[in-house]
This record gives C-alpha cells, structure tokens and sequence, in this order.
C-alpha cells in the first residue's frame, strides 16, 4: 500500500534522516520510533504534502508520491490536533467533505453525524471544539481525518496530551481502524500505548544509514 | 442659542449630504477592504512584497487630501474622468486599502500555522485554504479594527467637499454661508455625524458577538 523507498532529508548541512525505507500494508499498525530530532514527525509531514525531500521515492498504491502533493488516499492527524477554530464540532467533518470530495450537504449530515456517534462525540455537533477537552479534540481530528475515506491515517503523537484511559480507547479506536482494512502509520514516545497497540516497530535511529 | 426653525428647515439638505457621506464611507470601507485584502495576500507571495511595501508607504505617508485632489485633477490627464463622488471614493478607498493591508496582514499571522497545515492534509487547495480557513477567521479577528476603519472612512468622506462633493459637511457649510447661523448648523452637523457612527459602532458590536460564535456548514 504505501512504499518509503531510501528518502534522505537534511536542513542546509544536517542530515535530518538518510536513506529510510519502509513499507505498510492495509491492516498494519506501523509504529515510527526515535528520538526527539530523529526526523518521525517529518516524515509524516513529507507523506502529506507539507515538507519535500532530498532523494528517494514514496509510493502509495503503486502511484508515484511528488513533494509537496497530498495524496488522497492519506489522512494526517497532527500532534496538536488542528481544528478549524471557527467551525463548529460538526462542520469541522462537514466542511472538507463538501469542499474537496463535493458532496451534497444534505446528504452528508447524517453521515457526519453517524461518524461523531462512533467517535462518542454525538451531542457536541454544535459545540465550539475550544470547549471540547483534549481527548474530544483528538478523536474529533481522526473522526475529520477518517471522513475523507483515506486508505492510510498518518498520526503525530497521538496520545501525548492523553491519560492512560483516554489512550485505551485511542488504541482500541486504531484497532478498529485497521480491522476496516485501514493502515494506520503513527509516532509515539510511550511505550504503554505502543503495548496496547502492538504494531510494528521502526526505529528511526537504526533505521537511518550513518554517514 | 440654537435656531430650530432653521434646524428644521435644512434638515433636508443636511440628510441629502448625510446620505452622500454614508455612501462615500461604505463604498471606500469596501473597496479599502477588497484592496487591503489582496495585497495583504500579495504579500505573503515571493517577489510581491516589495510592491506591497511600495503602495502601503506611498499611501500612509501623504495626505488624503492631496490623494483626493491627485485622483480629480491628474486622471483626467491620462483620459480616465470620474465624477467627483467617484473621485473621492476611490481615494480614499485607494488609501484605506494601504491601512487596511496591514490588519489583514497581522489577522493572517494570527491564524495557527498549523490550522492552514491541517486544511493542506485534508486536501484543501492553497486558494480554499484561505477562502474557508483563513480569510474567515482573519476577518472574524478584524471585525473591531473593521469598524474603527469604517468609523474614520465617514468621517474622513468630509474631505471630499474639496472637490465640490455635497456631502454631510459641504451641505452645512452652503446653509452657514447662506444663514451665517454657524452655531445652529454646526451642530445640525454634528449630531448627524454623531448618528450614524453611533449606529455603525451598535453594528459592529452585534458583528462582534456574532463572531465569537463558532460557524456552521
């Protein structure tokens, strides 16, 4: 499904990560591991579009992965969640919906609706998301992520705001993700969540060609 | 003392000139927003800031007054001819524009970087990243200095009697040269005047509650 083929990325002279490669299949949990400064969030970012890379290639279902270009078959759940602080609840799902995939409004509401009831967001479609705690946040950013249907969800530390409840139920939520025929490849630091998860593992450190 | 009978009696002039004013005001406001808005965006693009920074400074740093009187004497030179109302409101929304570019700018600023990242992931493309991202909030931030702009545009249109426009403040000055009741018409004028940016403030006050509120699709 998604192919990381030797990509290098260095800042000016620093040699950020070197000729990493890795691949993920549908139903697999891939686990980026590494220090802080070791390149995870980054490499999540270049899989979405927002930072290039020096050399290397990246391959989703086959097709060819240019800097810079999202990919629509990929959702990115940031570390700070990201939510359109001028939208409500509900229009933070509905809104990329209807601009990007344009779909008909009337008929996305319910299918809006029926996605926070599964994320245990039903009854805060119209809340302000400032007023949702951490956790609400989080799985409103996936419930958003996962509303544009992509094959694999890309997460930034997904628990690093969450207690040990909450990060239960992020890890049960990515199970179920998966058994959907999902991918899910994330970075964490905690290696509770990374038992509960039980995916594969890369350490990026190892991972990385030493010059 | 105030001469009410003569109050009374120029009110209708003084509200035909009122209403020159309000459509001066609301015609610059916007196209001072329209102008500002671009360049504000403009400038966030390589290789335009310099124009930006060009057009901001020029404006800023001279009168509006002699910004108005350049648009009514030298266009006509290059074959461009507008009516003095038409003259005077695109000055001073030439001149608002270079004012209200620089709130658009910190508004833009203020929005969370990451926000305009996370509309990219979603598949949002640059223009729907600040059509249904940025832009929204910038202007949800702006709506208090918005109205501060528009407050002093209407107050700044009774620069446009220079060039014979009978606004709310040439429509007092021909009753006082007619009276010589300068007491009574001044402060026809001022009440007038006091009106409508009482009522703009009202306004811009429900605009800002309505802010707050987060948006629905």
């Amino acid at each position: 499904m998604l192919l990381v083929n030797n990509i290098t990325k260095s800042y000016e002279s620093n040699i950020l990560f070197q000729e990493v490669s890795f691949s993920l299949d549908s139903g697999e949990i891939l686990v980026l591991k590494g220090p802080s400064g070791s390149g995870k969030s980054t490499i999540l970012k270049m899989l979405n579009g927002l930072v290039a890379w020096d050399s290397g290639d990246i391959t989703i279902h086959g097709e060819k992965v240019h800097p810079y270009c999202k990919h629509a078959k990929l959702g990115f759940v940031s570390q700070s969640y990201d939510l359109f602080s001028h939208l409500n609840v509900l229009s933070n799902i509905m809104m990329p919906m209807i601009v990007v995939q344009r779909r008909e409004k009337r008929l996305l509401r319910r299918y809006a609706e029926q996605l926070l009831s599964e994320f245990g967001l039903a009854d805060l479609g119209a809340r302000d998301v400032a007023s949702l705690s951490g956790g609400q946040q989080q799985r409103l950013a996936i419930a958003r992520s996962l509303a544009l249907e992509p094959d694999i969800l890309c997460l930034d530390e997904p628990t690093a705001a969450l207690d040990s409840d909450r990060t239960e139920m992020i890890a049960d939520m990515l199970h179920r993700i998966v058994r959907n025929g999902k991918a899910v490849l994330l970075t964490t630091h905690d290696a509770c969540f990374i038992e509960m998860i039980n995916g594969r593992m890369i350490d990026l450190e190892a991972a990385s060609i030493d010059t | 003392m105030i001469d009410h009978s003569l109050l009374f009696s120029s009110l209708p002039d003084l509200l035909h000139g009122a209403c020159v004013t309000i459509k001066i005001g609301f015609s610059a406001s916007l196209l001072g927003l329209v102008i500002g808005t671009c360049l504000a965006i403009l400038e966030e693009r390589k290789g335009f800031s310099a124009l930006v920074f060009c057009y901001v400074n020029l404006f800023r740093g001279t009168p509006m007054l002699v910004q108005i009187l350049f648009v009514f004497y030298i266009l006509p030179q290059i074959g461009i001819t507008l009516s003095p109302f038409w003259c005077a409101t695109m000055a001073i929304g030439l001149n608002s524009g270079a004012y209200v570019s620089q709130m658009v700018r910190t508004g833009i600023n203020a929005v969370h970087k990451g926000e305009r990242e996370a509309g990219k992931c979603l598949g949002l493309t640059d223009a729907q990243v600040y059509r249904y991202v940025v832009l929204p909030q910038t202007f949800r931030m702006m709506i208090p200095s918005l109205g501060n702009e528009c407050v002093t545009l209407l107050k700044d249109s009774s620069l446009a009697s220079i060039i014979g426009v009978v606004e709310l403040t040439k429509a007092g000055s021909i009753i006082r040269g007619r009276t010589y009741d300068a007491f009574t018409v001044l402060i026809g004028v001022t009440a007038i005047y006091l009106i409508i940016t009482f009522f703009v403030s009202f306004v811009i006050k429900r605009c800002e509650r309505w802010g707050r509120k987060p948006c629905s699709w």
